[in-house]
């Protein structure tokens, strides 16, 4: 098994952390969690794909593209459906944000699968 | 562990935050409404977060559906937070005047000011009180006629962008009825504006119906109704004017700024300050100055504020009925003279009671850009007392089939469509008019309405624009709302609401079908022997929107063949008196200086007219064109349809409560597979 080496934990913690305080000033700002957080979200929720992608790449040893987009895509996906959802004005988004979680899964499954036969 | 295995971990992991994030995030904004007792705080001073032009227009919408919106007239503390003075607060629950919850109401109002820049509203359950006013939403009635010129233009913009609906009123509209009788302009109105200009009454016809106008204006305001003037419309209501049309507000100005020994002399000192002034606040505390003054935190609102200066009354000898707001201060960058610097020191904003009515006058011009729209908008809920019912309710109760209204929206696109090109050969040759230099507004011979030619034609396109955009959105609105009647067709209340906002839409194209009639005759010739032009008689009145094309070929025809030459030639005398007058100054002879003297004569002579009024007159023509027989109809039209998009937004939010965010989305691409522009828009 390989180590994940320190550089790529710290770049990944600092993006969360980052995302995390874009985040946090945009609530405050705002003075409520909406559609404004997807700036802050969307550095945050990477920041989880990515350091998932390193641990993944840690335990086994083996690099994918197509897992790494696909918990890129997942991701924001999940920002996106978390600062619409927020809304009940915005239904339209709120499905183009699944539809972008979705191709986010099925990027990732294949990723995973791909990985696996390897 | 295998391979397999820590795959499928790390494939969980990530998942498992997701889905934690997700229901998470989701679950503290989807909280369900708990009907307590709140009150939404909008801190207009918080410059950074809010927009106050918007939060106004917001409170407006609110005052439209019966919200009781309270006014601090004192600072405030509550849950650790001071608020000062001229604070907007509503108080819930309430139940709106279409039934609608406070829960609904209120979060359609968070929802809209997060669109709307008004970013923070602080909500609190802590109960505290204040002395303030309850809101009543002022039902403006502004004159609109021959002497209101295309400042009655500026203020509409002004009232438009703060959510204030106008219904515009001419001098028939006013003298003709009583201002009681039901039905008459007054009679719907608790604020009565007049505008900028001339002296308005010279719009009246001479004798007993310009006293019923005066009459009618009194008797509205002497039962409670409000007044906001504003340069001219100012000047009419001071009893130490010499055209004290209305004697509403104890004080004087300085008139004789304007009086003259010789016609060679004239009038001219007071242009020389056209432009934006320095006013100072003596009253903070006063409503209508809430947010200017010493203490002010928006920028540009403190300690002094500029505003735009246009030859308005220099008010002093202020009576007892009267209040000082505001003195103006200073001049921005005008050089005046010594006859007009007894400005600076003059009353510039005085407040009056009259019985039971309410006044405020302004001799400076708060609806231009700048500083001053908050100040207008707390102008007139100061005067707004008595509480009127909208003028912009549907008059019938049947909508319109979708294939009505696709008619009516091929003919209006169609309509802009041949109107624009026609606008756009208006504007050009305009501009080629105001670069012939001949309409300064500083000069004694500049022919002043060039500019306003332009200015209108401007406008006029974007308002064609507006009333485009509108047609297309309210035809995409038609369908959604559609869409949503078979999800809650067991929902009397929702139904309702739909039925109402179909109403609305109805009744906005069914104006663009049905334009009522506007009662000014555009004439031949006029006294100053201007003309003849080419007639416009009952037969080109526009009845419906597709008519106004023909209003519109006619002013292209009127600035083209007449407007351009006559622009053209008289530039060739007022070069020639330009070349006399540096010769004067350069190389004076008697000679020279007669001549010069003599050619101003002749050009500004006032009977018979000579160039420079017959020019005048010559440009007015085609700006009544512009004014009554066009864009009276576009105001008409654009304010109804600010309404409709009022009511749409609030009833599409209701809705989408009901139904859910993702039913909503389904009626929402329904009406986009229908109308993809609509979806745009």
């Amino acid at each position: 098994m390989q180590k994940m080496k320190a550089t790529d934990a710290i770049s990944g913690l600092v993006t969360i952390i980052a995302g995390a305080i874009i985040t946090g000033f945009l609530w405050w700002f705002f003075g409520s969690f909406g559609f404004w957080e997807l700036p802050g979200l969307l550095i945050l929720l990477v920041g989880i794909a990515e350091v998932l992608y390193k641990v993944f790449i840690a335990q086994t040893n083996q690099r994918s593209a197509r897992l790494h987009g696909g918990l890129i895509i997942m991701f924001i996906g999940f920002a996106s459906y978390l600062s619409f959802s927020a809304h009940i004005m915005l239904g339209v988004y709120q499905i183009i944000s699944l539809a972008i979680i979705a191709i986010g899964i099925i990027s990732t499954a294949i990723g995973m699968m791909t990985a696996r036969k390897a | 562990m295998d391979k397999v295995k820590k795959i499928k971990v790390t494939m969980m992991t990530s998942f498992l935050i997701a889905f934690i994030l997700l229901t998470a995030f989701t679950g503290i904004n989807l909280q369900a409404a708990d009907n307590e007792a709140k009150t939404y705080i909008i801190p207009m001073e918080d410059w950074i977060r809010n927009e106050d032009i918007n939060a106004i227009r917001l409170v407006n919408v609110l005052l439209e559906e019966d919200v009781p919106v309270y006014w601090a007239l004192e600072p405030f503390m509550v849950g650790g937070s001071s608020y000062p003075a001229g604070t907007f607060y509503i108080k819930s629950p309430f139940i709106t005047r279409k039934g609608v919850s406070s829960d609904v109401t209120m979060d359609w109002f968070m929802w809209q000011a997060k669109l709307n820049r008004v970013w923070r509203i602080d909500v609190t359950s802590d109960s505290f009180t204040v002395n303030s006013k309850q809101l009543v939403l002022p039902r403006i009635v502004m004159f609109y006629d021959t002497s209101t010129y295309e400042n009655a233009l500026v203020h509409y913009l002004r009232f438009r962008s703060l959510g204030f609906k106008v219904v515009l009123a001419n001098a028939i509209d006013i003298y003709s009825k009583p201002w009681n009788q039901p039905g008459s302009v007054l009679s719907e109105a608790n604020v009565f504006v007049m505008p900028g200009g001339a002296l308005h009454f010279w719009s009246f016809p001479y004798g007993k119906r310009r006293a019923w106008g005066i009459g009618n204006i009194t008797q509205f305001l002497r039962n409670g109704g409000g007044y906001v003037g504003v340069c001219a419309g100012a000047t009419e209501t001071l009893q130490g004017s010499p055209y004290h049309y209305l004697d509403i507000v104890n004080a004087s100005y300085r008139h004789e700024w304007f009086q003259y020994a010789s016609e060679l002399e004239a009038d001219w000192d007071w242009r020389t300050l056209i432009g934006p002034v320095y006013i100072k606040v003596e009253q903070p505390t006063h409503p209508v100055m809430f947010g200017y003054g010493s203490s002010a935190v928006r920028p540009g609102y403190g300690p002094e504020t500029t505003i735009y200066y246009y030859g308005g009354p220099a008010m002093h000898t202020i009576g007892s009925n009267a209040t000082v707001l505001a003195r103006y201060a200073g001049p921005v960058t005008q050089k005046d003279t010594p006859k007009v610097n007894d400005l600076w020191g003059s009353a510039s904003i005085v407040a009056a009671d009259y019985y039971q009515g309410k006044v405020v006058v302004f001799g400076p011009h708060p609806e231009w850009p700048g500083p001053g729209a908050r100040l207008y908008a707390q102008a007139l809920y100061h005067v707004a007392n008595i509480a009127k019912p909208s003028r912009l309710e549907p008059k019938t109760f049947s909508s319109m089939s979708e294939a009505d209204i696709s008619e009516r929206v091929t003919a209006i696109r169609a309509t802009v469509g041949q109107i624009k090109p026609l606008l756009e050969e208006t504007t050009r040759v305009a501009a080629k008019i105001v670069n012939l230099r001949v309409g300064d507004h500083y000069h004694p011979l500049g022919l002043w309405y060039d500019e306003s030619v332009l200015s209108f034609a401007k406008e006029l396109y974007s308002q064609l624009n507006d009333a485009q955009r509108y047609t297309v959105k309210f035809q995409y609105e038609y369908t959604k709302l559609n869409a949503l009647k078979s999800m809650v067709q067991n929902d009397a209340q929702l139904s309702n609401l739909i039925d109402y906002a179909q109403n609305m839409i109805s009744s906005f194209f069914n104006l663009t079908a049905n334009l009522p009639k506007e009662p000014h005759t555009i004439a031949v010739t006029d006294w100053t022997g201007s003309g003849p032009f080419e007639p416009f008689d009952s037969q080109h009145e526009p009845t419906s929107f597709e008519m106004l094309t023909h209003v519109f070929e006619h002013i292209n025809n009127e600035t083209s063949k007449v407007l351009y030459p006559y622009a053209l030639n008289y530039s060739t005398q007022f070069r020639e008196y330009e070349s006399l007058r540096i010769q004067n100054q350069t190389a004076y002879t008697p000679q020279v200086n007669q001549t010069l003297c003599d050619l101003y004569l002749n050009m500004s002579a006032s009977w018979p007219a000579g160039p420079l009024y017959r020019g005048m007159y010559t440009f007015r023509h085609t700006l009544d064109l512009m004014q009554y027989k066009v864009d009276y109809h576009l105001l008409n039209i654009l304010t109804l349809a600010d309404r409709t998009m009022e009511i749409l937004s609030y009833v599409d939010f209701a809705l989408a409560r009901a139904v859910g965010s993702f039913n909503y989305a389904f009626a929402e691409i329904q009406a986009f597979l229908a109308h993809p522009e609509g979806a745009f828009i």
